[in-house]
């Protein structure tokens, strides 16, 4: 596991220190902390995909940061996000950052097996695709597209 | 198959229609499908889904306050899906309401 505060400066080197893009795969708000489950595809290794899991803490000054914020807290370790749900917040005192490819030098953060761990990215990712459907364009192949008939 | 909070099944054809209804109706500010629980089950995957929508509407009949004011429902809703796995794709098989939907008006965004 790897642990950075956001406010310090990153690294300027390091194993999982690098430009990717990320987008969320889920929110989970639970007593006292947000996790944000994204996704990352690296830049620099093609064909690299893996999962993050960024736990934010409970700030001790009780500060609330907006998802713009994060964001850019984010960007500063590399990390592009791409879009976040615009209603996510958090109060922040520190970002875990972790990873399951190597490139990322850390084991992912889970508290559920890994199967489970990887259906739930999969699936969530699903949900904030469906859910960002702009609904007055969608069509009949859209409809489709997440559902049969089984 | 759709299950609503009353037990009532609907096909998936009659989902697919309710679907198609929505393209027409105003649109919302914002959806968003937390998944609450997740477990695999023998064909795919079962979930616990918290499923929230914003939308703006206007309060022609002063429901909400001053008439002709502008208010935002957040309607807030849980379901079970259930997921299965065909062709290597995940396709949502089942939907169960498991909650009654619950309104709130004018509700801060940064406590969804």
């Amino acid at each position: 596991m790897v642990a950075q505060d956001p406010r310090e400066p990153p690294p300027s080197e390091g194993d999982w220190h690098h430009r990717c893009t990320a987008r969320p795969a889920g929110v989970r708000n639970e007593a006292g902390s947000t996790t944000l489950v994204v996704r990352a595809s690296d830049a620099r290794a093609v064909a690299l995909s893996t999962a993050i899991t960024i736990e934010i803490k409970e700030d001790v000054m009780g500060r609330r940061i907006g998802i713009l914020a994060l964001a850019a807290r984010l960007a500063a370790f590399g990390i592009a996000c791409s879009s976040f749900p615009t209603s996510a917040t958090a109060t922040v005192s520190s970002v875990n950052v972790t990873g399951s490819a190597p490139a990322l030098g850390g084991t992912v953060s889970a508290t559920s097996s890994p199967d489970t761990f990887d259906v739930q990215v999969e699936l969530q990712g699903l949900y904030d695709e469906i859910s960002q459907i702009d609904v007055p364009f969608m069509t009949q192949s859209d409809v489709d597209l997440f559902h049969d008939v089984l | 198959m759709f299950v609503d909070a009353l037990g009532q099944k609907q096909t998936w054809l009659q989902m697919r229609e309710h679907a198609m209804q929505a393209s027409s109706a105003p649109p919302l500010d914002s959806m968003i499908q937390r998944i609450q629980k997740l477990s695999l089950v023998p064909d795919g995957a079962s979930t616990v889904v918290n499923v929230t929508t914003v939308r703006t509407i206007v309060d022609a009949g002063g429901r909400y306050g001053r008439q002709g004011a502008s208010h935002t429902l957040t309607e807030t809703t849980l379901y079970r899906d259930r997921w299965t796995r065909v062709s290597d794709e995940w396709k949502l098989k089942s939907r169960e309401q498991i909650s009654p939907s619950t309104v709130s008006v004018d509700r801060p965004e940064w406590s969804i």
